[in-house]
């Protein structure tokens, strides 16, 4: 079953002659529980992708369906709540709130929805994860790896329907992004969850269910 | 929900603390708009309730009725009456008339509490009198009679019951009780028991006054009292004798003379709350502005609009919780202090009146002011958009593009230019808010400096020395035109003075004028407008009465004036003639009369006057007189008691014209000016025939007077230089507090900057000309905002003010400049070396 659908996704900047296609007619599909990857150069349209999919953005044309739900029909209010409920955040820069202790980080998005939070699985996250000893520290008090440990953690609290992942691994070296990427595989799969991510690393797009590259706005290849 | 609070009020929290500067300069913004406010609202109550105060003194008591001539039985039937709250009861005595206390009416009665306390003589110190031989005084009184404030003094007293006849009696007292006596008030009580009016009952024949009961009488409200009042009368069908009054205190009329009176403060009402709208506008601006992306991450983990802005709103909240009880505090000792500075003029103490409603009310406006502020800022804030915030990198990225238009090249003050263009509305708001400070200060500066004293004074004394009769300063009784005052002894004293340099004598009788015809058409005319009899039937009945009497028999009242010397100068001054040409010779050889106008020279506006017209011919003694013009009233020449009666016509004559009629009288009032170096001796000649001849002798002096004045409008401009300065000051705040921010938002910026080149010199040269042209902009604004302020504003407000002069003036502006323009190069310095602190490459990682 699909969680995620695009149908003919355009995004475009500025006007003719200056016109930008960012998205030139993306549709594509991504089952329930699976880990994609996204490829391609930079100024490909990846990332303006995934911040359409997480409703970050609005396209220019073309639907999107997350979980069930059509975006293209929502407020600005009403895709917040989208996001807090249906979408997992993780950035390349990690974007804790820093004057907020990792466990606040975590359940942020749980608390700003007004739900209360499930501790056992919480609990098992970050003993998943190895944070269980760090919930009261500062995020600038750890390592770039601790810290996308916990933006995963955050990721996942909330049981979204889909974790988006920009470059996790982009401010990281290669030892800890391949810790990392085992982590949020491992958990995606443990917890049952979706994972789009995008990449530069060939090494870390091989590693995933499916492989998507795009070049230049359009899909070029679609591997699984 | 309640973890939604948790989360929320977590964050507000650690972003609370994380921010201390910015809390402390927001503290310090709301601290002064409260105070602000607070102080003016004190002010302004204090002002309302010593206005009253005074009105009070003025109408004589404080209760809402005050009925005369009352039978026992009246007043039985008046203390049952269903509208009467509270009731007071006097026994008049008679008035004391030892010869010490001439020129002040000393009313020897009985009375109550209730009555002492509602004619502002109550003791403070002892009691009212128990005992036959007790009595009761006002300090006024003590000190005429040279006796110290002292329980257990001895009195004398010696008073008539026949004002007409010659039985004086003497009593001696022991002093009860004393309080602090009112000058303002038109007589001093003398409290004496009702064992004294028994055991002096018998003596002689009742007279007038003996005996005689007046009440104080207070009803539910102060609505329609003179109706509630004639009402109550009719109630209990009280005799034709039986009369009563309403208090004037609570007339309509004087209240829509205080609210007048308190439209400045409205005004700086509204100025308060601008300037606290632009600084605390300006602090959550920038401070939204700065945690841009913090807003944004948060938008981007799905935190809604309303919840952005409810975490804005609860750091208003939580400021203003810190900062108003501070500021409500100050401004109430603020308050304190202008009080007793704003109120003067009568010679009451001034109270400073409090009641929490100003505290409440200080407290809702600053509040208002402080959500008011936040409004605009929150909306920023909740429309961030969740992809800006991503790649927002602090700094706007529009500088670059700005420096390619120029193709100049990137100049350092170019750069500093475009640097203020980067947030217009941040740089207009400082500059408002500086500006307006500067702008009132200059304005209050030049509206006061044009307060002329010389033209002051010249219409409230003529001389430098003023003698008067001591007859004219009583308030109860009339003059008496062949008053021993002004002694041979003391005129030749006064002429052999070394330095006199001129001098001038007023003779004044009262008569009984048939009034022409032309005279009666203008008094009605100008009594029928502007509601004049309306007020007059309201306020002052013994005047309606004489006035409707006059209409009746074509007589009345009236005063006849003899003048000479330095009188007949200012005679000739500008702004005293209201019509006509006073042509002094002409005048002096005789044939003509100058009659007097019923306003004084400040309310220029023409109107007819109630008098005779130029040219009418007036009969006066037996002689027939020319008008040559109508003078206005000049307060030093008229004032004094006359006949007791209303006059509605005061006419003037040379003094051999009206020496002719009245041979036998003597001075009334004795002018004269002395060589500025010799006015000590003459004050002090005057002091020593006052210690050693004549202790009722009164006089006045131009310095005292000056003295006096000065102080009075040196208080009025405090409070509103003391405003126009924390506004000042709140503007300079709101300049330093965006221009630091300004830089320490900048770091990253800078050490970009300095990464490709610039040394720290040009970045400091830099931001100096950013303040500096901060500063110019400031400056420009308020120079021609100042300007227009004092040539237009100010100029408007005193043209049509008779006793100033306008000159133009922005000294203020010019005093403060080097202030701004310090600041703008040394808080761009200090900034300066504290950013060096850290080094380049760890300024360039800094995120966050």
């Amino acid at each position: 079953m699909n969680i995620l659908k695009t149908n003919n996704l355009t995004k475009y900047y500025g006007t003719e002659p200056l016109l930008v296609k960012a998205l030139d007619g993306i549709s594509l599909e991504i089952e329930r529980g699976g880990f994609t990857a996204i490829v391609g150069t930079s100024g490909s349209g990846k990332s303006t992708l995934l911040h359409m999919l997480g409703g970050l953005d609005v396209p220019t044309s073309g639907s999107i369906c997350v979980d069930g739900q059509e975006l293209s029909g929502l407020g600005k209010n009403e895709l917040a709540v989208f996001r807090r409920r249906k979408i997992g955040f993780i950035f390349q820069n990690y974007n804790l709130m820093p004057n907020l202790t990792v466990y606040d980080n975590i359940v942020l998005p749980v608390e700003l929805d007004g739900r209360s939070v499930d501790k056992e699985y919480l609990e098992t996250i970050a003993g998943t994860l190895g944070l269980e000893d760090k919930l009261n520290r500062k995020p600038n008090k750890l390592s770039g790896g601790q810290q996308q440990r916990v933006a995963i953690a955050r990721a996942l609290v909330a049981k979204p329907a889909i974790i988006l992942a920009d470059e996790p691994t982009g401010n990281l070296d290669s030892h800890t992004s391949r810790e990392v990427i085992g982590l949020l595989k491992a958990t995606g799969e443990r917890f049952h969850q979706t994972i789009v991510m995008i990449t530069h690393n060939d090494e870390i797009a091989q590693s995933a269910d499916r492989t998507i590259r795009i070049e230049d706005g359009r899909i070029v290849e679609s591997r699984w | 929900m309640k973890n939604k609070k948790t989360i929320l009020q977590t964050l507000a929290n650690r972003s609370f603390r994380t921010n201390k500067t910015r809390n402390l300069v927001a503290v310090i913004a709301i601290v002064m708009t409260t105070l602000m406010f607070t102080s003016l609202f004190v002010l302004s109550q204090s002002m309302v309730k010593n206005m009253q105060d005074m009105n009070m003194q003025q109408a004589g008591f404080s209760s809402h009725l005050s009925f005369d001539n009352v039978s026992d039985k009246e007043i039985e039937n008046i203390a049952a009456h269903k509208d009467v709250r509270e009731l007071g009861v006097s026994t008049v005595v008679g008035i004391a008339e030892n010869s010490e206390l001439n020129g002040r009416q000393i009313e020897i009665r009985q009375a109550d509490q209730f009555y002492a306390q509602t004619s502002f003589s109550l003791p403070t110190t002892g009691t009212m009198p128990q005992k036959a031989n007790e009595i009761a005084l006002d300090t006024i009184t003590l000190d005429k009679l040279g006796i110290p404030y002292e329980l257990g003094q001895s009195i004398t007293l010696k008073w008539r019951k026949d004002m007409a006849g010659q039985d004086y009696i003497t009593s001696t007292f022991v002093l009860s009780g004393f309080w602090n006596g009112n000058s303002a008030a038109l007589a001093s009580m003398a409290w004496v028991s009702e064992d004294y009016i028994a055991e002096v009952s018998d003596i002689g024949e009742n007279g007038q006054y003996f005996g005689r009961k007046q009440l104080h009488v207070n009803v539910g409200n102060d609505k329609n009292l003179e109706q509630v009042g004639k009402s109550i009368l009719a109630d209990i069908g009280a005799a034709e004798t039986t009369s009563v009054s309403a208090n004037f205190a609570f007339d309509s009329s004087m209240k829509q003379n205080i609210m007048r009176e308190l439209l400045p403060m409205v005004i700086c009402v509204v100025l308060v709350f601008i300037s606290g709208y632009l600084i605390i506008y300006n602090i959550f601006q920038i401070s939204v502005a700065t945690d841009i992306r913090f807003y944004g991450k948060l938008k981007t983990l799905g935190t809604s609009k309303r919840q952005l802005k409810k975490m804005i709103y609860g750091q208003a909240n939580r400021l203003s919780l810190i900062a108003i009880p501070i500021g409500l505090l100050l401004g109430y000792f603020l308050g304190t202090i202008l009080v007793p500075l704003v109120i003067y003029g009568n010679l009451l103490e001034a109270t400073v009146e409090v009641n929490p409603f100003i505290f409440i009310g200080s407290a809702i406006f600053a509040w208002m002011t402080v959500l008011i502020s936040c409004m605009k800022p929150a909306k920023l804030a909740g429309k961030v958009s969740p992809m800006e915030a991503l790649r927002y990198t602090d700094s706007q990225t529009n500088i670059k593009k700005k420096m390619k238009k120029g193709q100049k090249g990137s100049s350092l003050h170019g750069m500093a230019l475009a640097n203020l263009g980067r947030n217009k509305k941040r740089t207009v708001t400082v500059i408002c808010s500086l500006t307006l400070g500067l702008v009132l200060l200059t304005g209050l500066t030049a509206k006061n400096s044009s307060f002329d004293i010389e033209k002051y004074m010249s219409f409230n004394v003529i001389s430098d020395f003023e003698v008067k009769d001591s007859s004219i300063a009583t308030n109860f009784g009339q003059y008496d035109p062949y008053g021993t005052t002004i002694s041979d002894k003391l005129v030749n004293q006064i002429e052999t003075l070394s330095g006199l340099e001129s001098t001038g004598h007023l003779y004044s009788q009262s008569i009984n004028h048939v009034i022409g015809a032309s005279a009666l058409q203008n008094i009605q005319t100008y009594f029928n407008a502007d509601e004049r009899l309306v007020y007059m039937e309201a306020t002052d009945a013994e005047t309606t009465t004489a006035y409707h009497e006059m209409l009746e028999t074509g007589e009345c009242s009236s005063v006849l004036y003899g003048i000479d010397g330095l009188i007949l100068d200012t005679f000739s001054q500008d702004y005293r003639i209201i019509d006509g040409v006073f042509e002094k010779e002409k005048f002096q050889e005789g044939g003509y009369v100058m009659v007097e106008a019923s306003s004084g020279a400040e309310e220029s506006e023409k109107e007819i006057q109630p008098t005779y017209a130029v040219g009418d011919t007036v009969t006066l003694g037996d002689k027939e007189y020319v008008v040559m013009g109508i003078i206005a009233n000049i307060t030093p020449i008229t004032e004094g008691v006359n006949s007791g009666n209303a006059e509605f016509l005061s006419f003037y004559l040379p003094t051999d014209e009206f020496k002719a009629i009245y041979p036998d009288n003597t001075i009334r009032k004795f002018f004269f000016n002395v060589a500025e170096e010799k006015q000590t001796q003459a004050e002090q000649m005057l002091l020593d025939y006052q210690a050693n001849e004549d202790k009722s002798m009164s006089f006045e002096s131009k310095n005292t007077l000056i003295e006096h004045y000065k102080s009075q409008t040196r208080s009025t401009t405090v409070m509103a230089l003391s405003i126009s300065l924390i506004i000042a000051f709140v503007g300079i705040l709101n300049f330093v507090n965006s221009m630091v921010t300004a830089i320490v938002s900048r770091q990253k910026e800078f050490a970009m900057i300095q990464s490709i080149g610039m040394t720290k010199y040009q970045l400091r040269k830099m931001l100096i000309y950013e303040g500096l042209f901060y500063a110019g902009f400031t400056l420009l604004a308020s120079y021609v905002l100042g300007s227009l302020a004092v040539g237009v504003g100010v100029r408007a407000m005193v043209a049509n003010d008779w006793s100033s002069t306008f000159h133009f003036t922005i000294m203020a502006l010019v005093y403060c400049t080097p202030i701004i323009i310090a600041f703008a190069v040394f808080i761009p310095y200090l900034c300066c070396k504290n950013i060096e602190k850290q080094s380049l490459v760890e300024r360039l990682r800094a995120t966050d």
